[in-house]
């Protein structure tokens, strides 16, 4: 999956991220940081809203 | 007389085709109805999708594909979308253009031409193209191409419902482009050594196999004899040695060139008036190194609104005082009087230093709501296209007033987080650049968590003591800067942005992007929280807060005038800046801190220590001494801030 720097636009590929692995607080860390600017972001992701889509859908399917 | 019915055509899929980001996915949804990812982030198709779109009673299978911005491969997404156009036997194609990038689409229309599949576009965007005054004349890219053009707005569903009734009976383009003799005569004989069937146009492949296309080897020894391909080999070498450059390279200056020259045919829709649509105008001046600043004071005034009276207000007196202090501390404490009566145990949950009543107090019943709130708003900015216009502002002030680009990068990426943005100074050149700009980022730009607390708090005191703040950080930051910018040498090293228009946030995105950032913060704030109240419940048991407190008295009570308490705050603000800050929130919520109080403190601790990961990646980039050069400027230097604020509005008789 590729995801889009906020701040310069830039395509990037989260797991290209390799500046998360020099951060002490890096373990567990959701943000990404752009390669092209720097800019760091959290990963468009939730995993409370991920959890509400599943109650949801589950929801719908019954 | 029998009824004489006409067998169903059996018709192939509609595969989706186009560049990264042109909305393949937002117009897979719209045909489907089923919701893939509205946003445009690229390359969210990389597994592909297949969906059921139903069109007058017919279904249409439809089979969204990575985009790609070539359909000679060179990067496995690339591979996978033509294979598919390959091997969809009867498909028809949906490309789906960018109207405001029609150069780079047209580069996939070309070879889906060559391939001769039945093709419709989709001009997607085109209420972004028509803005920017660039949307081009479909008329007349229709009769060029033969094949229908639709102008679409997916996130809009604009113009999607015109998109599968001409799918229903489509036809391949009539474009062919010429790409000179030597090359048309090594096409011609590409041609005459492929098998007599092909999915696609013999012309795409034997335009793919002379650029040397090592991906259709499997097709070519599943479909060619070993003396064809060999043949074919030849007739490749030859051409490249007669050009004597890359084949590819040569094809693809051909194609560049037709279509620069269509596009100087086509001409573009008359534009609106410049300034006439606001977004357009806003978008403009939100850049400009005047205008801008009016502008970035209203956000930042709404942004205070926004915080301030719902975060700061409404919900922490909602989760602070009826939550946690009305209901969830007093429960606690008579659960433990009750079954566990050890009055260790009590201080240490619900005591003064309680990890309940005051990490958890902080961490929910503060903090979380401000940069909950705080968050919703920042991803507006993002979500909007504000914030590279707002890069784009600062640099060009800084610009103005001598400064280079390596100045501004910190003040916009410590917005995210000033770990992070620490350890990107390693893109700088000199150790000396590396170690200024990590200056600047601990001491002045507070990241996006930071800044959230101190305008909730700032929210309390009113709109003149934020004035007051965003004037004296944006002076210190600007001063520092400026010298920095004098001790840097060398020219400017832009960053290039991608000013993307200014849009309405969808509301979807928001959602997720504030869950996000509010996950990621309670992750990586609550262990920390814990841990400096504990620091705190063991030092007051052990009798050190109180010496703490006499020992910075002439610090904390004589120069900045602050009561002994706020010792405190700014030693959990070791942690945590935004830890300190929500300690003096809770005292001046309290009523233990006068408006200029609040304006001292909150200054002060803004320019307070980094905090502790950011210290520790200080260490780790440049070494514990610099990392303590840093500390011991800073610390000194907040203080003497903030004591010089406190006796100068004392002098003039400020007391917001």
């Amino acid at each position: 999956m590729k995801i889009r720097c906020p701040l310069c636009q830039r395509e990037i590929d989260p797991t290209d991220s390799a500046c998360r692995s020099g951060c002490p607080m890096g373990k567990g860390c959701t943000l990404v940081c752009c390669p092209g600017c720097g800019y760091s972001f959290p990963m468009p992701e939730s995993k409370v809203v991920n959890f509400v889509k599943a109650l949801l859908s589950k929801g719908s399917r019954k | 007389m029998p009824a004489v019915t006409t067998p169903p055509s059996v018709q192939g899929a509609v595969i989706l085709v186009g560049n990264p980001n042109v909305g393949k996915s937002v117009v897979f949804g719209a045909l489907t109805g089923r919701y893939v990812n509205v946003s445009n982030y690229p390359g969210t198709t990389v597994e592909i999708t297949r969906g059921e779109a139903r069109d007058r009673g017919t279904a249409h299978t439809v089979i969204d594909t990575p985009g790609v911005y070539s359909l000679l491969p060179m990067s496995e997404d690339e591979r996978v979308t033509r294979d598919i156009l390959m091997r969809e036997p009867g498909a028809r194609v949906l490309q789906v253009c960018d109207a405001k990038n029609m150069r780079r689409s047209l580069m996939i229309t070309v070879q889906l031409a060559e391939m001769e599949v039945p093709l419709v576009l989709a001009v997607n965007m085109a209420d972004e193209a028509r803005e920017r005054g660039v949307m081009p004349r479909l008329e007349t890219l229709e009769e060029r191409l033969g094949v229908p053009a639709i102008p679409t707005v997916a996130v809009q569903k604009k113009g999607t419902d015109r998109l599968l009734p001409l799918l229903e009976l489509p036809s391949p383009s009539s474009v062919r482009l010429s790409y000179g003799l030597r090359m048309e005569a090594a096409i011609f004989r590409m041609e005459g050594l492929l098998p007599p069937r092909t999915s696609i146009g013999k012309r795409a492949l034997a335009i793919m196999l002379l650029c040397g296309d090592d991906s259709l080897a499997p097709w070519l020894s599943e479909n060619v004899s070993a003396a064809q391909i060999r043949e074919m080999n030849e007739v490749r070498n030859r051409l490249a040695e007669e050009s004597g450059e890359e084949i590819a390279f040569r094809v693809n200056q051909a194609r560049l060139y037709w279509i620069d020259q269509l596009l100087g045919e086509l001409g573009v829709e008359p534009a609106p008036p410049p300034g006439r649509n606001f977004a357009q105008a806003f978008g403009r001046y939100a850049m400009d190194p005047v205008y801008g600043f009016p502008i970035l004071f209203c956000v930042l005034l709404l942004a205070y609104g926004f915080v301030g009276v719902i975060g700061a207000g409404y919900l922490v007196d909602l989760l602070e005082e009826s939550f946690f202090a009305g209901w969830v501390v007093p429960s606690v404490a008579m659960i433990l009087d009750r079954f566990v009566p050890s009055a260790f145990l009590r201080d240490f949950l619900v005591g003064p230093y309680g990890m309940i009543s005051m990490a958890l107090s902080y961490a929910i019943a503060i903090v979380l709501p401000i940069v909950g709130t705080f968050f919703l708003g920042f991803g507006i900015l993002e979500d909007s296209g504000y914030l590279p216009r707002l890069a784009v502002m600062v640099d060009r002030l800084f610009k103005k007033i001598g400064c280079n680009g390596k100045a501004v990068l910190p003040m916009i990426l410590g917005l995210g987080c000033d770990t992070m943005a620490t350890l990107t100074t390693r893109i700088l050149e000199t150790r000396k650049e590396r170690v200024i700009v990590t200056l600047l980022l601990a001491l002045g730009v507070p990241c996006s968590a930071q800044l959230g607390v101190i305008l909730g708090m700032l929210s309390d005191v009113g709109p003149v003591a934020t004035i007051a703040w965003v004037v004296l950080l944006a002076g210190i930051v600007l001063v520092v800067g400026y010298l920095a910018a004098k001790i840097i040498p060398g020219e400017s090293s832009d960053f290039i942005l991608e000013i993307p228009p200014i849009r309405w946030p969808q509301v979807g995105n928001l959602a997720v992007k504030t869950m996000a950032r509010i996950e990621w913060y309670l992750r990586e704030a609550v262990p920390l929280f814990l841990l400096g109240t504990f620091l705190l419940f063991a030092a007051d048991r052990l009798g050190w807060l109180v010496r703490i407190q006499v020992a910075a008295e002439p610090l904390i009570v004589r120069m900045l005038d602050l009561p002994p308490k706020a010792t405190e705050a700014f030693l959990i603000g070791f942690l945590r800046r935004d830890y300190g800050a929500a300690g003096l929130f809770s005292m001046a919520k309290a009523g233990m801190l006068s408006n200029l109080q609040v304006v001292v403190s909150l200054i002060t601790i803004t320019l307070f220590i980094p905090c502790l990961a950011n210290l520790l990646v200080i260490v780790k980039e440049h070494g514990g001494k610099v990392a303590a050069g840093m500390a011991l400027f800073i610390f000194p230097f907040a203080l003497l801030v903030g004591a010089a604020v406190n006796l100068f509005a004392r002098w003039a008789g400020i007391t917001f």
